[in-house]
């Protein structure tokens, strides 16, 4: 904080004390559930279910990573969320950035800009159990159940206006001359988006991106409706099936679940200038 | 090569008017000035020869063309920017050669002319860079390439040398103007500063809320200022203006009395005396137009600056650079009957007398 | 010199052609379409369509006609006991997970902005939790919780403590999920009030501490106005999420025991789907709908941040 104050050296240092200890508390709790899950997905069954818990695993062993990628179809899982992020990426990141640009740009008739813009942060709103019956309904009678198409439909739904909403801050950012001088150089309208303001924003570009593969990776309930078999089942639902109410495949989902954080935590440093942004819609710059 | 023609041009944003029923004619290899405060609309008529804003009303032409709604890309226009708007994720060489690139012009036409333009600025070593490694002059001289590597029909420049730093400035100034009389191309320029208008410009039009006060050569702006704004507006220090009355030939002001003016009679007058037109004399002086205690003095270099009250303003005075007067001292001063201007306050309009 | 050069290809004396022209001119709307439409198509017409939905009876037999009950379903949401249970578990969750978050991120980016600014490294690792898949933080948890083999238990005993089922508690339930929850999502306070305070003024300050104010009255008088924008962006968003809160309670609790744990989102999903009553779902959608509609409209009102 920037606060300006004076203080005896004492409280000083024991500022300097209570923050760092603190920091150090913070890391163990945000680190020991990571680091739990992926060493109980090395341990044996037997070893998962010590008493007392063993901290490290003293006969490491890959089997349950074996049961759920090789035995069991996580692999085609994490191939499904793979390809439906990237389906739903391609598109709310190639629409979002027209429309994020537009809503950055353009004057409109009647306050449409911010009516408009508006509209779709509150569809961002929405809980997706509030539209997942009109869906599923929807897709029932298209036949399009437990399809892909059907997730990426779906997720595109609430990754479009995210996606919006981040361009349409990056492109904010811009200095508007830029693109006015490429007019005036002789370019179109839409030769300035392309040559000029979308080369700029390639860096919010790539993180919002990277923010879509992540929310998509990460869904949960959608996927829960629309899918019914390992055809379209996500690595989520995956995970969640192995959890019954007879039995719970510890190893198993410790394994995957482990490998569906990896991806996400590479992820995340990728994209740790944008987090702010990214998490507040784009409202605070960071 | 062109002309640039308005006819009852006019500009609204909603309720705003930018500009109001503007008519002008900048000639074929003229180096027009649009001078004006902020916000008097300069800079909107000139992003309306761009194409960058359209026309309300009215049309406007290059030569015989009307080019309302014509794409800007149809224009032929080139525009340096205040803030130059280079392409930071270019160099300069794509920089200057991105308006040949949107043309398709071949690459090794297209790599001579850059050569050749980057040599007039000299910045032929800089050609690899991007913007953000060079300084703000040489930033200034790559918007300058990149207006100037196409040879458009009009040069726009929307205060291309505000941004530099006073002395940058000077040097420049005398580079744009013989870079304009080497190139022979039509410009319009905008800016707020007098002096870049005085000394670049053929003519200079003054500009305030969105209408033409005068249109003249700068020594007509100086010298012959038709309207209490264009007064107070050129000049630095400005004009002195004083409201008074003047009853055949004769104003009064709070103490203040100049005559020889004429015949004029206007009950709501302003008299108009430039700081060096008015001279320090004696105070036991009878011909002194006034005599008042000095407020303040303040050496420029060149001259001093002597302000004294009259009423509730301030009349300053250029005097020689070895004026010794104190504050408080009283002295007298002599106007020039010849050297004044007289308007008439309910018209702004300038009274001949 | 430079001369006007006649090879030059010159701008066609006539403006380009008709679409070029269309194009340009529709540009804005042009670019506009796809999202609209996109959105309008998946946003809107659900709304409506559940509308529909939620005044009829429709059975789980899809040869079965849809039989229309006008407001019979709305009604029901006055009567149901259930529905009123997950109003309250879903009031209670959000309200106390959102303000502990709330305070402890806004706590821990006091404490530690002046130390941990330059940490870029340490400051993304304390954000993995709310970027890792809710499902995997609802089985890690699950680990943890477990009331036989758990870490958390093994830390009870050893503190003398007596043991608890946690998540299998009737009283414990909705506190392990709390708890779940300000594990994932505090770090998301603490970024982005650190984010707020990174972009705090230095000079007004500078000036309070001249005129002698205290660091308690410099934090309620500067730091917190200041800060207010990005609190109400924080805590909005933190809100919706809380309300639509599904997954952890899927895996932790199954919305037991004795529902303490039912939340909305999963009563939606077992009315509609273990219940096969689609119609009845239709009708508590639009009330949550129309719950989040005001919420944020107040919120975005209240704190003017509409743009």
């Amino acid at each position: 904080m920037a606060t300006i104050r004076t203080r005896s050296r004492g409280s000083e240092m024991l500022l300097h004390l209570t923050a760092y200890l603190t920091i150090l508390v913070a890391l163990i709790l945000t680190l020991f559930p990571v680091y739990w899950i992926a060493v109980n997905s090395f341990k044996y069954d037997i070893d998962i279910f010590a008493v007392p818990p063993e901290w490290l695993p003293r006969n490491p062993t890959l089997k349950h990573y074996h049961e759920a990628f090789v035995q069991r179809p996580f692999l085609r899982y994490a191939l499904n969320s793979l390809l439906v992020a990237v389906g739903t990426t391609i598109i709310s990141v190639g629409f979002g950035t027209m429309a994020g640009y537009a809503l950055a740009r353009f004057s409109y008739p009647w306050q449409w800009r911010k009516q408009i813009s508006f509209w779709i942060l509150s569809t961002r709103m929405m809980p997706p159990i509030v539209s997942i019956i009109p869906l599923y309904l929807f897709f029932n009678s298209f036949d399009m159940l437990n399809t892909k198409s059907a997730l990426i439909i779906a997720y595109t739904a609430f990754n479009l206006p995210f996606a919006t909403w981040m361009m349409k801050s990056y492109f904010q950012d811009l200095p508007v001359e830029l693109e006015e001088a490429a007019i005036v150089d002789g370019d179109t309208q839409w030769g300035a988006f392309l040559h000029v303001a979308l080369p700029l924003a390639r860096p919010g570009l790539a993180a919002t991106a990277i923010f879509c593969l992540i929310i998509s990776w990460n869904e949960f309930l959608l996927s829960l409706i629309i899918t019914l078999t390992e055809q379209s089942q996500t690595l989520p639902i995956g995970i969640a099936g192995r959890v019954t109410q007879y039995k719970t495949y510890w190893g198993e989902i410790s394994a995957a679940g482990f490998m569906a954080c990896v991806p996400i935590v590479i992820f995340a440093f990728i994209v740790q200038k944008h987090l702010v942004r990214g998490l507040s819609l784009g409202a605070v710059k960071g | 090569m062109a002309s640039v023609t308005f006819n009852n041009v006019s500009k609204k944003f909603g309720e705003f008017v930018a500009v109001a029923d503007f008519n002008l004619e900048v000639r074929d290899k003229e180096f027009l000035v649009l001078l004006g405060p902020s916000g008097c609309g300069k800079t909107t008529t000139m992003r309306m020869v761009a194409g960058l804003e359209e026309a309300t009303s009215g049309d406007i032409y290059i030569d015989a063309e009307r080019i309302n709604g014509v794409l800007p890309k149809y224009r032929d226009v080139a525009m340096v920017f205040q803030s130059y708007a280079l392409y930071p994720h270019l160099t300069v060489e794509q920089n200057i050669g991105y308006p040949l690139k949107i043309r398709k012009v071949p690459p090794e036409e297209s790599k001579r002319r850059v050569a050749e333009v980057a040599r007039r600025v000299e910045l032929e070593t800089m050609l690899s860079r991007l913007p953000r490694e060079l300084s703000g002059g040489q930033r200034q001289r790559v918007a300058l390439a990149r207006a100037i590597v196409r040879t458009p029909r009009v040069f726009l420049m929307d205060e291309p040398l505000s941004n530099l730093d006073a002395k940058l400035r000077t040097q420049m100034r005398s580079e744009l103007k013989h870079l304009q009389h080497e190139l022979q191309v039509t410009t319009i320029y905008v800016t707020h500063d007098q002096i870049e208008a005085m000394t670049l410009a053929h003519r200079v039009a003054v500009m305030n809320r969105g209408v033409i006060e005068q249109l003249g050569t700068p020594r007509e702006i100086y010298s012959d200022p038709r309207t209490l704004f264009v007064a107070g507006f050129i000049g630095s220090p400005p004009m002195n203006l004083i409201p008074g009355e003047a009853r055949d030939g004769i104003f009064t002001s709070a103490g203040l009395r100049v005559g020889g003016l004429g015949q004029a009679s206007v009950p709501r007058a302003v008299l108009g005396v430039r700081p060096e037109d008015i001279h320090a004399t004696g105070v036991g002086g009878s011909d002194a137009n006034l005599v008042a205690p000095i407020y303040s003095v303040e050496l420029t270099g060149e001259n001093t600056l002597v302000s004294l009250r009259l009423g509730a303003q301030l009349l300053t005075l250029r005097a020689d650079k070895n004026f010794a007067g104190q504050i408080d001292q009283p002295i007298g001063i002599k106007v020039a009957a010849d050297q004044v201007f007289l308007f008439d306050g309910e018209s702004q309009r300038r009274v001949d007398f | 010199m430079l001369r006007p050069d006649k090879g030059m290809p010159a701008a066609s004396p006539r403006p380009g052609g008709v679409l070029e022209h269309w194009t340009e001119r529709h540009l804005r709307y042009l670019m506009l379409a796809p999202t609209m439409i996109v959105l309008l198509a998946l946003t809107i017409f659900p709304s409506f369509y559940m509308f529909y939905a939620a005044v009829h009876r429709i059975s789980p037999n899809p040869d079965l006609p849809w039989e229309f009950v006008g407001s019979g379903n709305f009604a029901r949401l006055l009567t149901d006991a259930q529905f009123h249970v997950a109003l309250r578990n879903t009031a209670v969750f959000t309200i106390v997970a959102v303000t502990f978050e709330f305070l402890l991120g806004l706590g821990l980016a006091l404490l530690l902005d002046r130390f941990i600014r330059r940490l870029t490294f340490l400051k993304t690792v304390l954000m993995i939790p709310m970027m890792l898949p809710p499902i995997a933080v609802a089985i890690t948890w699950k680990i943890i919780y477990e009331p036989q083999f758990g870490v958390l238990n093994e830390i009870m005993f050893r503190l003398g403590l007596p043991l608890q089922a946690w998540a299998g508690d009737v009283n414990l339930a909705m506190f392990s999920i709390i708890v779940a929850d300000v594990w994932q999502w505090t770090p998301f306070i603490f970024l982005l009030m650190l984010a707020g305070l990174a972009s705090l003024p230095i000079e007004p300050y500078e000036a309070a501490a001249l005129d002698g104010a205290s660091s308690w009255r410099q934090f309620w008088d500067l730091t917190l106005p200041f800060l207010k924008p990005v609190i109400a962006i924080a805590v909005l968003l933190r809100v919706m999420d809380a309300l639509r809160l599904f997954d952890l309670v899927f895996i932790l609790t199954g919305g037991g025991p004795a529902d303490r744990t039912k939340v909305l989102s999963l009563y939606i999903y077992q009315v509609a789907y273990r219940f096969a009553d689609p119609g009845y779902a239709a009708a508590i959608s639009l009330f949550v709908l129309f719950v989040t509609i005001v919420l944020s409209t107040w919120f975005m009102k209240r704190m003017r941040l509409a743009e």
